[in-house]
């Protein structure tokens, strides 16, 4: 056998095993041609075995040369194995692609009542400044509601409030205040105390329900004067509004506070330029206050010379309304889904 | 209170434009609620005077007037008015001017020439318009303008006035608050003193002086028939609200709106017996009103009678008996101090609210009874003469506290208000609201004004310091007042975080009224007991709820009409009973399970759904083993799908289907469950105590049971872990299952039990042994038998 014949036969054996391995689609035909060219019985095998009948001064050559045939092809074969490996990967993701813009599967969640969540968001920042929390009935004696209130009866301020009243002379209270009464009545000063709650009267229209919600503020210390509860009010509404907001303290009255004042916030809809909403007055009411009324303390025992007190009442819808922009008092007590998904 | 600021120039001088003028006020106390410009009608608008009438050649209801604008000569205009008369005094609108926005020009009116229009107050937009041309005075001034004359350049202020500034309740009254903010004094009137031209009097018995301590009258006779209410005077009354009626009455009404002072004019020919008597109403005594109610009196209410009976409700209305009509010609006046209570029992029995009682109940001047006397005579001499009585006044000045004196402290001032004022400036503020005011030992004392009885203590002047000196002024202090510490307990469930857990299981919160519909509220628990209001505001708003439900429930149908598919809902709120009111957590669920969505199966939801979401709250307590659910009958609720809820051994709640024929709006398929439990249990909170975790391997264990259809399941578990031993971990069921295969009346429960020791790994053969024991005893109690 010529040399060259051979080696132009293994030229020609590897050109053909590589054509093959380009052609090969899948991982199992390339293993079947592998074996048919590396494989014991295997081409390039053939060349390794005849390397016995050349003249002894040829076989290194040849030898070399037919090793590095088998390299070229165990390394094509090797590349090949890793570029199907890829390719089968490739494709089973892409098999296993979804539409990730179809909407997520979830439970549906609910939500607080926007009065609750004011009620919350209120709760949450007098709580911080050390607050604490009381309750009180609702169906009221008129003594709570009334008299210790200094609101005698046939008062013209019971007229301010219209009264739904039980046969057997109860009441349901017309505010937050008795929760004052008989906070005092279970607690020493110093008292900082906030009392939410539903109160009720006997009024209904446009911009009245029969049951609405006040938060009733009461704080009584050796130190407190009417300049603390004016700061304190600025901080409340400045932190419910997030907004340091003007406020207007006018005079007002209330039997159980004196002095009494009002409470205007400059118009969070109209930035006190004025609009509809603050009929043009650039103020909204928000709260009553003042200094706790003298009469107050004497049925529960606290020594007037020595404490001072002030309190606060501040209307729940009406801070809700303005908070939100909700234009109807009376949505609120409908329950209506569409109002209530909107406050999440 | 509606005052007219030209009115209140007249008490007062002050040159605050209207906007200043109401803010004033306002930060003064007195709510400025607006303040309205009055309408003014076109500036060539004057007065004329008809000298005299032709018929119209063409039309019998035109009439051809020639009327004296002032000018060099008549003007020719035609008038369709039938009150048209010659020497009458009406607007005429000039050519030039406009009325309802039409330019009035010399026009031909049916070939009559026309140089002007005489107008009605309506085309003018004037309050009040009466039919007819406008009939101004004889007096009034040929030519002037009508807006000038009629002082129409004038702004209504509606004061919102609080209960106890009834001072303010007169213009004089809010004229001393003016010149308090203007630094001035009011214009009082000079004291007028009518000397009397007769000594004809009424003789006057005050039979209860406690009510009425002063009691002020005066006889005026031959008054002239034909006397009108001067332009003035009706212009002035119409802006604050009254309607003129008649010289007397509107004079009265005058005087009062001026000096706060509520006056009555009776009619003296029909006083019977020639005396007047002031006592308390007897039993089954009746009032015919001036607006002709009649009014059943009853003991206690106080009169002003004659000798045949009452003539006037005290301080509230006259009586229709007595009242002025266009025959009077004599009179008797009457102004007096009835006490605020007193008028309040009149007018809380009748519900009858009237410019006097309002008054009245807030209390007016106790010494200013003699001079609206004098000031009404002075107007009604002027207006339609008269001849005077003297003044008659009944006086028990120990019943009556006419001023208050009291002692304020400097520092208490500064103390209570937060500010640092000198004794100076305290001293002239105090001063400065009409008050004597004398220093002493560290302070002053003050001595109030008459009409000032809001007055009465140091606190109160201590507001009067405030008000005058300007709440804005007064600082603001943020400074940290001492620490106040509140314990944060751990062994209650914070409301916010239950409120969560609800959102997150997708409920939306309610609030209802706490009031209800007795229907409704009766047909869902026919034994509820509950509170009625004696004043409702609707009948379906008439008792206190004894349940959530009737609330939820009307919440749900609301949603339910506007077709919502997915419906949760929950309250939390009181319930009240006979013995008080309990804090409840109230849901109802109805509709899909889901919301509509791809990739998940659409189903309605069923009781277990409401269960699942109750034991996800009583997950929260960390004590959800304490709560049971039992069958028991329920009223408002499916008799076998409802359950109580208990926590240890007491009823704490309900839950199940809404009895199907409740809502009979809502199909009967279509089910709606509900819950309602009390709160309170629900937010005892378990302290975690830690429990070591075993290290060795838990073995798992299925057992499939067939037990008798109706077995509570909860029953199979109690005995699953009395006997399972103290390895078992857990006993959970996986499986319900009801098939033919297993017979009609058994259902098949399958239970996953875990075991797991703390303290070795547990043998095949121990596990095996106590399942053996279970089966044993869920046979003894529940026949049940191990599925095969």
């Amino acid at each position: 056998m010529l040399d060259s014949e051979v080696l132009a036969q293994l030229d020609s054996t590897v050109a053909k095993a590589k054509a093959e391995i380009q052609a090969v689609e899948d991982e199992s035909d390339l293993q079947q041609s592998r074996v048919s060219f590396l494989g014991k019985k295997g081409v390039i095998t053939a060349f390794s075995k005849s390397i016995g009948s050349l003249p002894a001064d040829q076989r290194p050559i040849a030898g070399k040369k037919i090793t590095a045939a088998r390299t070229a092809l165990e390394n094509a074969y090797n590349a090949k194995r890793t570029e199907l490996q890829a390719r089968a990967v490739e494709k089973r993701l892409q098999e296993e692609r979804i539409d990730v813009t179809l909407p997520g599967r979830r439970a549906l969640i609910g939500g607080p009542h926007p009065l609750s969540r004011t009620i919350m968001r209120m709760q949450e920042i007098f709580l911080s400044i050390g607050f604490d929390i009381a309750v009180g009935p609702e169906i009221e004696d008129d003594y709570h509601n009334f008299e210790a209130l200094n609101i005698p009866a046939n008062h013209p301020a019971r007229a301010m409030q219209d009264t739904f009243y039980f046969p057997d002379g109860k009441l349901l209270r017309t505010h937050t205040s008795p929760v004052q009464i008989r906070y005092m009545e279970t607690h020493k000063p110093p008292i900082r105390v906030i009392a939410p709650g539903r109160v009720y009267r006997c009024d209904s229209d446009l911009t009245h329900t029969p049951m609405f919600h006040q938060l009733e503020g009461l704080v009584i210390d050796e130190t407190t004067t009417f300049a603390d509860l004016k700061g304190m009010l600025e901080y409340f509404i400045g932190e419910f509004f997030e907004e340091q907001l003007n406020l207007r303290f006018r005079p007002s009255y209330f039997p159980f506070t004196e002095p009494s004042a009002e409470v205007d916030i400059s118009c969070v809809f109209c930035n006190a330029e004025g609009c509809n909403v603050c009929k043009q007055s650039r103020w909204l009411e928000v709260l009553g206050c003042g200094m706790v009324h003298p009469a107050l303390y004497k049925d529960v025992g606290i020594d007037s010379e020595r404490f001072i007190g002030y309190a606060f009442g501040l209307g729940v819808e009406r801070l809700t309304m303005l908070r939100y922009g909700v234009n109807d008092l009376r949505l609120f007590f409908k329950n209506d889904l569409d109002m209530l998904v909107q406050f999440k | 209170m509606l005052v007219s600021t030209q009115w209140l120039k007249e008490w007062v001088d002050f040159d605050f434009e209207v906007n200043e003028l109401s803010h004033r006020l306002t930060m003064n106390g007195l709510e400025v609620d607006s303040a309205h410009a009055v309408t003014q009608c076109h500036e060539k608008v004057v007065v004329g005077q008809v000298r005299s009438i032709a018929t119209h050649p063409q039309s019998d209801r035109l009439s051809v007037c020639q009327v004296d604008v002032g000018g060099e000569a008549e003007l020719q205009i035609v008038c369709g008015a039938s009150n048209v008369k010659e020497g009458g005094k009406y607007p005429v609108a000039l050519a030039g001017s406009t009325i309802k926005d039409q330019t009035i020009e010399h026009v031909e009116i049916q070939s009559v020439f026309s140089q002007g229009m005489l107008c009605s107050a309506a085309e003018l937009k004037f309050e009040v318009p009466e039919p007819g041309i406008m009939e101004l005075d004889a007096s009034a001034p040929v030519g002037f303008s009508v807006n000038s004359y009629l002082l129409r350049d004038d702004f209504v202020l509606d004061i919102e006035l609080t209960p106890n500034r009834a001072d303010c309740l007169s213009i004089r009254g809010v004229a001393r608050e003016v010149a308090i903010i203007a630094k001035t004094k009011i214009n009082e009137r000079s004291k007028q003193k009518i000397v009397a031209d007769s000594d004809r009097r009424i003789p006057v018995q005050i039979m209860n002086p406690e009510d009425c301590p002063v009691f002020c009258t005066r006889v005026i006779d031959n008054l002239r028939s034909d006397a009108v209410t001067p332009d003035w005077m009706k212009q002035r009354l119409q802006r604050v609200g009254l309607r003129s009626i008649h010289p007397i009455v509107d004079i009265t009404n005058y005087v009062m709106i001026e000096l706060g002072q509520p006056m009555h004019a009776f009619d003296t020919d029909v006083i019977n017996g020639a005396e007047i008597i002031v006592r308390h109403a007897q039993a089954e005594e009746q009032l015919v009103l001036l607006d002709g109610e009649v009014l059943n009196l009853g003991e206690g209410v106080l009169l002003i009678t004659d000798r045949n009976g009452p003539i006037a409700l005290a301080g509230v209305m006259g009586g229709e008996s007595s009242g002025i009509g266009s025959q009077t010609n004599k009179i008797m006046l009457e102004a007096a101090f009835f006490t605020p209570d007193a008028i309040r029992k009149s007018v809380a029995r009748f519900g009858l609210h009237t410019d006097a009682s309002h008054r009245f109940e807030r209390g007016v001047d106790p010494t200013g009874q003699r001079a609206a006397i004098e000031r009404a005579t002075e107007l009604i001499i002027q207006i339609s003469g008269g001849v005077p009585g003297p003044i008659q006044e009944i006086n028990n000045p120990q019943l009556v506290q006419t001023q208050h004196q009291c002692h304020v402290r400097h520092d208490r001032v500064n103390r209570v208000l937060g500010v640092n004022l000198s004794c100076e400036e305290i001293g002239s503020i105090l001063r400065s609201v009409n008050q004597t005011v004398t220093p002493s030992e560290g302070g002053w004392d003050v001595t109030s004004p008459t009409w000032r009885f809001d007055l009465s203590a140091e606190h109160d002047q201590i507001e009067e310091v405030a008000r005058i000196y300007g709440y804005d002024k007064i600082p603001s202090r943020t400074t940290l007042q001492p620490a106040l510490y509140r314990n944060l307990s751990e062994s209650s469930v914070p409301q916010a975080e239950l409120h969560e857990a609800l959102h997150s299981l997708g409920y939306y919160e309610a609030i209802t009224y706490s009031f209800v519909d007795p229907e409704l509220q009766s047909k869902i628990q026919p034994s509820a007991d509950s509170a009625r209001l004696s004043n409702p505001i609707a009948e379906n708003l008439s008792v206190m709820r004894c349940s959530l439900w009737p609330g939820l429930v009307g919440a749900f149908l609301e949603n339910y009409r506007r077709s919502k598919e997915y419906i949760r809902l929950y309250e939390i709120g009181r319930v009240f009973h006979r013995h008080g009111e309990t804090n409840m957590l109230g849901g109802l669920i109805h509709g899909d399970s889901t919301a509509t969505q791809w990739g998940t199966e659409a189903r309605q939801v069923d009781y277990f759904d409401l269960k699942g979401d109750l034991e996800r709250l009583f997950e929260l307590t960390g004590d959800v083993d304490r709560f049971k659910f039992r069958l028991e009958p329920i009223e408002g609720l499916h008799p076998w799908r409802c359950a109580s809820i208990y926590r240890d051994d007491s009823r704490i709640g309900f839950a199940g289907q809404l009895h199907p024929e409740i809502l009979d709006e809502v199909d009967f398929r279509e089910s709606v469950y509900v819950f309602e439990i009390e709160l309170n249990p629900l937010l005892l909170k378990n302290l975690t105590n830690y429990s070591k975790i075993s290290r060795y391997p838990s073995v798992i264990r299925d057992i499939s049971l067939v037990v008798d259809m109706n077995q509570p399941v909860s029953e199979l578990e109690t005995t699953i872990r009395q006997f399972a031993g103290n390895d078992l971990e857990s006993a959970t069921i996986f499986d319900v299952y009801y098939q033919l295969d297993i017979g009609n009346n058994f259902k098949s429960v399958a239970y996953r039990l875990i075991y797991r020791s703390n303290s070795r790994t547990l043998t095949d053969v121990e596990i095996d042994s106590s399942i053996e024991n279970v089966l044993e005893q869920l046979d003894n109690r529940h026949n049940a038998r191990l599925r095969v």
